[in-house]
């Protein structure tokens, strides 16, 4: 169908590339469902139909399938720019991937013209085109576009554009499911409890650990969100909530996904919208005694307290419930009311571990690297891999582990490095759980990095047996 | 064969015939400033000499503490038979690029500079020379500025997407020079502008000594959220940011042309807004100073070097101006 495609399609003149464009940046700034409903209806606003079906491709599906060899990108980058392709490597180091370095390389447009996304995607699908018409066709669209234009066309290109977000997450922005709301967060409970007022006005509940979720049902749908943004696929979960409730159901609560016993099961915490009306205004009591009366739901077991000091019984018993400690809720507060709700974990689980594995999660060498780092404990004479940690090293340590880890590679598995298994850290989380196909069998929850022991040997650190005895 | 015209020793560029120093860092007798910025004018030294411009911004900067000179731009100054003269560097207000002239040889300083329009530093006029040293912060071919209006027309966009979504903007910007460049490229219509604390002591210091600034509220602790509601502040940092309440931050500077270092800055949002030269405009001034040999300082310096090479140039990094002293 798409044989030989004019150079003219090119400039269409509605500049959707440069749209598209702004659609990811503002994606990239937020992946609030809110934030995401509102970027694609504006694009939506500003591009015809079949403009929306291509960009909704992308950003659901990405592009893998590479239309131009990397080496041909940096050749007529090469032939762009009037640099030496040494210079191509130079930049690549600073700026980390190979569709931008060249994006960048190119110089500014004479007339900002760019391709719509239809016809770029229509050049990647064709079939009859020659290499040759195929080269004069990126030239000649690099000199329309701008940067970051030119690096979101050659990722399309290359076959490295990502999918961005869930097809579901997109269609959002054409019906009419609600969106869903903030989660409130917990306090720490302060140590003197009596400043919180009466233990009467609060309601005392085990701090569940999972997943935390919202679900969100209308129109005969579930959807659950993540507390970063994302859509939840839990089949089992969502069929159970759709037998169980009638298709009119308009209903958003606030839950936990607990893996339980080889399955899922999802405690619910608080109820945000029930029969189309949003409940977050209402006392935590009423949101509670409504919470009840709706079938097929399990709502988090609320526990006898008569005095402040029976919070610290509860506490020491918390584990052997399989919970995580305990949380306080004001009876009369609304949802969203700051100091209404407190949580306090039960001591942390703590063990020795040796780093086994580092992965760059930047691709090149960038000023300040992003690890994420696997830790390994003994099972037998083996040494398993337990647990990745990335966040809690996004600092000068990251940077102090990379510049070692670069120095001291055992071996490469992918993007995967594997190093010498002489640094020991102590690790700390809040729930050791069983994981029968992995290979230490365990799952650490909120496992984060205490300190480096340089004081612990090898051969002393934890093992799968010793950290099963603390449980 | 004749001593240099400027030698770097440890405390900076020194001129051995004129005894001055030009953008010391350490204390020294007498020091040649090209901008105001406190990498390059540092308190303490015995006498300062500067653009006129630039006096308001060190007196403020140190407290009143220092002697100060200033010349205009083109005036020249013979200094133990050495003639000086300043000459725009449009980087901002103030800033020089420093001419030194002895016996038909002509040496010229960049300081930091940049080529695009600023409404508070005449533009760039390029100096031919002899010897030319120059800045080099975004010396590689990636770092290329977009257009001014194109960037302002992204932060507007993003500003008043902010204020749909109920959110307080707030751009991080340098106190001296970008913030100043901001409040005039914004588009008041929008909604207003406030500037925290350290952004309108800066401020303040310029409009008492008689700059024309536009108009801008003051951020104060005592500023009600609520007046901030359409507001975009002018911030040096991520302070206050969480008493405000619910705020979007960005970075206006030309780090923000790499995603990667974009992704990695604070906010993760960023605007191409630089008071430094890009790639295509240092090279642009290198030639048109049509200057023999020229010395690279102040950041990509092998890099700059060794594309000059390849263009047949007489190029080395500044740090040789101190090897060949001995």
């Amino acid at each position: 169908m798409h044989g030989h495609l004019p150079i003219s399609l090119l400039h269409d003149g509605d500049r959707t590339m440069q749209r598209f464009t702004h659609l990811l940046a503002a994606l990239e700034r937020s992946r609030r469902p809110a934030d995401v409903v509102r970027a694609v209806q504006t694009y939506a606003n500003a591009v015809h139909d079949e403009e929306l079906a291509a960009a909704r491709t992308l950003l659901t599906q990405g592009m893998r399938k590479r239309i131009v060899p990397t080496t041909d990108l940096r050749a007529w980058t090469c032939d762009a720019s009037g640099l030496q392709e040494h210079w191509i490597d130079r930049c690549l180091a600073d700026v980390g991937n190979i569709s931008e370095t060249c994006a960048l390389l190119i110089p500014a447009p004479l007339q900002h013209d760019p391709p719509s996304v239809t016809s770029v995607l229509a050049m990647c699908t064709a079939k009859r085109i020659s290499s040759d018409e195929r080269m004069v066709w990126v030239q000649q669209a690099w000199q329309c576009m701008h940067a970051d234009e030119r690096r979101v066309f050659n990722q399309i290109l290359t076959g490295t554009f990502r999918p961005l977000i869930d097809a579901e997450v997109f269609d959002l922005a054409f019906d009419d499911m609600p969106l869903p709301v903030p989660l409130r967060t917990a306090l720490p409970l302060p140590s003197d409890l009596a400043s919180l007022g009466s233990i009467h006005d609060h309601v005392v509940e085990w701090l569940v650990e999972g997943s935390r979720v919202e679900v969100v049902m209308a129109a005969g749908r579930v959807m659950m969100w993540s507390s970063d943004h994302t859509i939840v696929h839990r089949d089992e979960i969502t069929a159970h909530l759709r037998a169980s409730m009638p298709s009119t159901t308009d209903m958003i609560l606030d839950a936990m996904i607990v893996e339980r016993n080889g399955g899922a099961q999802l405690i619910v915490l608080d109820l945000l919208r029930y029969d189309g009306v949003d409940q977050r205004g209402f006392p935590y009591t009423d949101r509670r005694h409504l919470l009840r009366t709706i079938p097929g739901i399990r709502c988090v077991e609320e526990l006898e307290c008569e005095a402040w000091s029976d919070l610290a019984d509860h506490l020491a018993h918390a584990r052997d419930h399989g919970h995580g400690g305990v949380v306080v809720k004001q009876r009369e507060a609304w949802y969203d009311d700051e100091g209404a709700l407190y949580a306090q974990h039960v001591a942390p689980y703590t063990l020795t571990a040796v780093l086994t594995y580092v992965q760059f999660l930047s691709e090149y060498r960038t000023p300040a690297p992003l690890l994420q780092c696997t830790f390994s404990v003994w099972k037998g004479a083996e040494l398993v891999p337990l647990c990745k940690i990335d966040d809690t090293l996004r600092d000068d340590h990251a940077i102090d582990i990379a510049a070692w880890a670069r120095k001291n590679i055992v071996d490469r598995f992918g993007p995967i490095r594997q190093v010498e298994a002489v640094r020991v850290f102590e690790i700390g989380c809040t729930q050791v759980a069983h994981a029968p196909r992995k290979k230490s069998t365990l799952q650490l929850r909120n496992a984060h990095v205490i300190a480096e022991r340089a004081d612990v040997r090898l051969d002393q650190i934890s093992t799968i047996d010793s950290i099963l005895r603390q449980l | 064969m004749r001593a240099p015209l400027l030698q770097l020793t440890e405390a900076g560029l020194y001129c051995p015939r004129g005894d001055f120093f030009i953008d010391p860092l350490k204390t020294v007798p007498r020091a040649v400033i090209t901008h105001g910025h406190s990498d390059h004018a540092r308190p303490g030294m015995g006498a300062y000499l500067c653009h006129n411009d630039s006096i308001p911004i060190l007196q403020h900067r140190f407290r009143g503490r220092g002697i100060f000179d200033g010349l205009q731009y083109s005036e020249r100054r013979v200094v133990n038979g050495i003639t000086l003269s300043l000459h725009p560097a449009g980087h901002i207000l103030g800033s020089a690029q420093v001419r030194l002239e002895a016996d038909g040889e002509v040496w010229v300083v960049s300081g930091d500079y940049k080529r695009q329009p600023d409404p508070l530093a005449p533009a760039f006029e390029p100096q031919q020379c002899n010897v030319f040293i120059t800045e080099s912060t975004f010396g590689l071919p990636i770092y290329q500025w977009p257009d001014v209006d194109d960037v302002m027309q992204e932060m507007h966009a993003w500003w008043r997407g902010n204020i749909e979504r109920d959110m307080i903007s707030m751009v991080q910007a340098y106190p001296l020079g970008k913030a100043q460049r901001l409040l005039f490229l914004l588009d008041r219509s929008i909604g207003p502008i406030y500037l925290h604390a350290s952004v309108a002591d800066m401020y303040m210091a310029l409009r008492a000594s008689g700059i024309d600034l536009p108009d801008a509220e003051i951020l104060t602790a005592a500023t009600p959220p609520s007046l901030l509601r359409s507001a975009l502040v002018i911030t040096p940092g991520m302070t206050d940011a969480e008493r405000l309440g619910s705020s979007a931050m960005a970075m206006a500077s030309g780090w923000m042309a790499v995603r990667a270092q974009r992704q990695r800055s604070p906010s993760g949002v960023g605007f191409v807004l630089s008071d430094h030269v890009d790639w295509p405009d240092l090279h642009r001034t290198i030639d048109e100073t049509q200057a023999e040999t020229v010395y690279v300082t102040h950041g990509y310096e092998d890099d700059v070097v060794r594309y000059l090479h390849e263009q047949g140039r007489d190029a080395r990094p500044l740090a040789h101006l101190a090897i060949a002293r001995r």
